[in-house]
């Protein structure tokens, strides 16, 4: 399964935002302007999927990101997404949306407004077919596969339909379903101190053995470990991509501690039927120059970051999660590093999308320029993202090779001068 | 006082650690095939952040141009012809590059292409990646290009490929003879110029 758009809308100043997803996809703006809330807009969409109704409730009342910008304050919140996968034996696209309002004065709002799933076939000529639909007053949803979408089905204000026809098995199109309601997304916080990455005793969820499952922020020193006992061919690749990363590090190797062994007490019983694991996993280093090992928490925080990058992302790509999200890739990364970077995170993912964004135009120079969502300041304060005209591209490579820089930095000059309420060479480039 | 010599010079720019590797590996070749003294090679890796346009200028200007005369100084400047999708944008536009060597007076100025990429010149000896790699049969080589049919003959060696880089010391493991026989015709005018004539 491949996400190919995805569109979310009516989120903190998001007014509408779709992106047609590549492999590698960027949001470039200036700050404080809305490329976060765009991300957060998607994750937050997927997560709406996950929960239950009580919750969605709750999440459709969530003040930090509901709307109090006056352009889009009565706007709902929406969210669609297009995927390619195969049903009943074909390639097709579903494309799958919901929207709801949120909470307003005297307790209205909290409503799903429209739903509605829609299934083609990749041929040319094929014609989407509905599977769900919704609007404020009923929802319907197609039972045979000869029928039409036109039984009603019952659902509460804040349930989605898609939930509760996730609990009818045998539904021809059960596992479209499942699909959509297990969509992921990883967001991986390249802004964080990396302290909080490795060296950690996760004490909330207990592990008996090892785990190639997505991990948690403190989990990354026991995936990798994991994947070292056992998917060694994968973690031969982590181990190159590391090394060809950050050419100081000689060799590495990843440890567990298991406190449990170095102290038994005679009254501790010898069998168990849990036996509570205490264990911490480091990264033993060995560096170029140094005459001895040392943790990886010696290595600078961009080194220990690249680590922790690089494990996410094979965890994504091992977990079928089909996109990756990073605030700001570049974030503690040398520039000289950086194109080599895309290319082993290139190397690691097949279908996992990957979403940046950023504020380097030595990073932008390596991506495909209509993979490129630039924010157009605006008087409205809407986190408005366009993308550069094909007819443009042209354009916007003679201005590089002119002005002897990057699309990267042509890109980031025009925003700047848009800034200053100069639009008019960004709005001729964008649509 | 100038100190310039009245040698030659052969430059050779590449785009990248590998390239360099290879063009190196190239020349060595030559060397142990060309009984006479050949004329001085030097090999710019243009790698780095910045446009190569002005780079190429200005190592030719400031590290070349002060030993030697502009009409003893060879330029070749190699590169492919495929755009890489991960690639600078834009990419080295290499008639500027050209134009702004003439400025210098530097006219000798020749351009070796990898029709396509220079992986398919890498390609070209695929006993010797399996060496390197230490697969024993080759998987199938699926991919639209090039750049992806390496990645994918690394992947099966537990490695990511990396265009340009050197992390992966595959170059000495290649039959340099059979890559410059395939390609003889591109490698054409480097050959001439350093003498190097193929029994």
């Amino acid at each position: 399964m491949e996400i190919l758009n995805i569109a979310v809308g009516g989120f903190a100043n998001v007014g509408k935002v779709k992106l047609s997803l590549d492999k590698f996809n960027a949001l470039v703006a200036l700050n404080n302007y809305g490329k976060s809330n765009v991300i957060n807009a998607i994750e937050f969409g997927i997560d709406f999927l996950k929960e239950s109704i009580e919750d969605k409730s709750k999440m459709m009342a969530l003040r930090s990101i509901i709307p109090i910008n006056k352009h889009i304050d009565k706007n709902p919140y929406s969210f669609e997404v297009e995927l390619l996968t195969t049903f009943q034996n074909e390639d097709c696209i579903v494309s799958y949306g919901y929207s709801f309002d949120w909470i307003k004065n005297d307790n209205k709002g909290k409503q799903i407004k429209e739903e509605f799933l829609k299934i083609k076939t990749i041929k040319p000529d094929s014609k989407y077919k509905a599977y769900i639909k919704r609007n404020t007053r009923e929802g319907k949803y197609m039972s045979s596969p000869t029928g039409r979408c036109d039984k009603k089905i019952s659902v509460k204000k804040s349930e989605l339909i898609i939930n509760k026809l996730s609990n009818f098995d045998d539904l021809f199109y059960s596992d479209v379903i499942e699909k959509i309601v297990k969509l992921d997304i990883v967001y991986i916080d390249t802004l964080q101190h990396p302290d909080r990455l490795f060296r950690q005793i996760n004490t909330k969820v207990v592990k008996t053995g090892y785990s190639l499952s997505m991990p948690s922020t403190s989990d990354v020193g026991y995936f990798i470990y994991s994947l070292r006992e056992k998917k060694s061919d994968l973690y031969e690749i982590f181990e190159d991509s590391v090394k060809s990363l950050l050419n100081d590090i000689e060799d590495f190797e990843p440890v567990e501690l298991d406190f449990k062994k170095e102290v038994k007490f005679d009254s501790e019983k010898v069998e168990l039927p849990l036996d509570f694991p205490e264990k911490l996993y480091d990264i033993r280093v060995k560096e170029n120059n140094n005459n001895q090992q040392s943790s990886i928490n010696s290595l600078s925080s961009g080194s220990q970051k690249i680590f922790y990058i690089l494990a996410l992302t094979i965890a994504a790509e091992l977990n079928n999660v089909p996109i990756i999200s990073f605030e700001e890739l570049e974030n503690s990364i040398h520039p000289g590093l950086l194109q080599r970077l895309l290319m082993i995170l290139d190397g690691l993912t097949e279908k996992t999308k990957i979403i940046t964004s950023s504020h380097s135009p030595y990073l932008i120079q390596y991506l495909d320029t209509n993979k490129i969502k630039i924010g157009i300041p605006n008087s409205e304060g809407l986190a408005i993202f366009k993308e550069i005209r094909k007819s443009k591209f042209s354009k916007v490579v003679k201005i590089a090779e002119d002005e002897g820089i990057s699309v990267g930095d042509v890109i980031f000059d025009r925003v700047i001068e848009c800034s200053s309420g100069d639009y008019e060479l960004l709005n001729e480039l964008c649509y | 006082m100038s100190k310039k010599v009245n040698n030659s010079i052969i430059v050779v720019f590449v785009e990248g650690d590998t390239e360099k590797e290879f063009y190196q590996e190239l020349i060595n070749f030559y060397r142990l095939k060309i009984p006479n003294v050949i004329p001085k090679i030097k090999i710019y890796n243009l790698k780095g952040i910045g446009r190569f346009e002005n780079k190429v200028a200005s190592k030719i200007k400031l590290e070349v141009l002060p030993n030697y005369n502009p009409e003893n100084i060879i330029v070749f400047c190699c590169y492919d012809s495929d755009v890489f999708e991960l690639g600078k944008k834009p990419p080295t536009n290499w008639n500027i590059v050209e134009k702004k060597l003439k400025e210098l007076g530097v006219t000798l100025f020749y351009r070796i292409i990898a029709i396509r990429m220079i992986e398919d010149w890498f390609l070209v000896d695929l006993d010797g990646l399996l060496s390197y790699l230490k697969i024993k049969k080759a998987p199938s080589l699926k991919g639209r290009n090039a750049y992806e049919k390496m990645k994918a003959l690394f992947k099966a060696g537990n490695k990511i490929y990396q265009k340009g880089n050197s992390s992966h010391k595959f170059i000495p493991s290649l039959n340099i003879k059979k890559i410059r026989d395939n390609y003889s015709k591109e490698l054409k005018t480097l050959e001439l110029k350093i003498g190097f004539k193929d029994k």
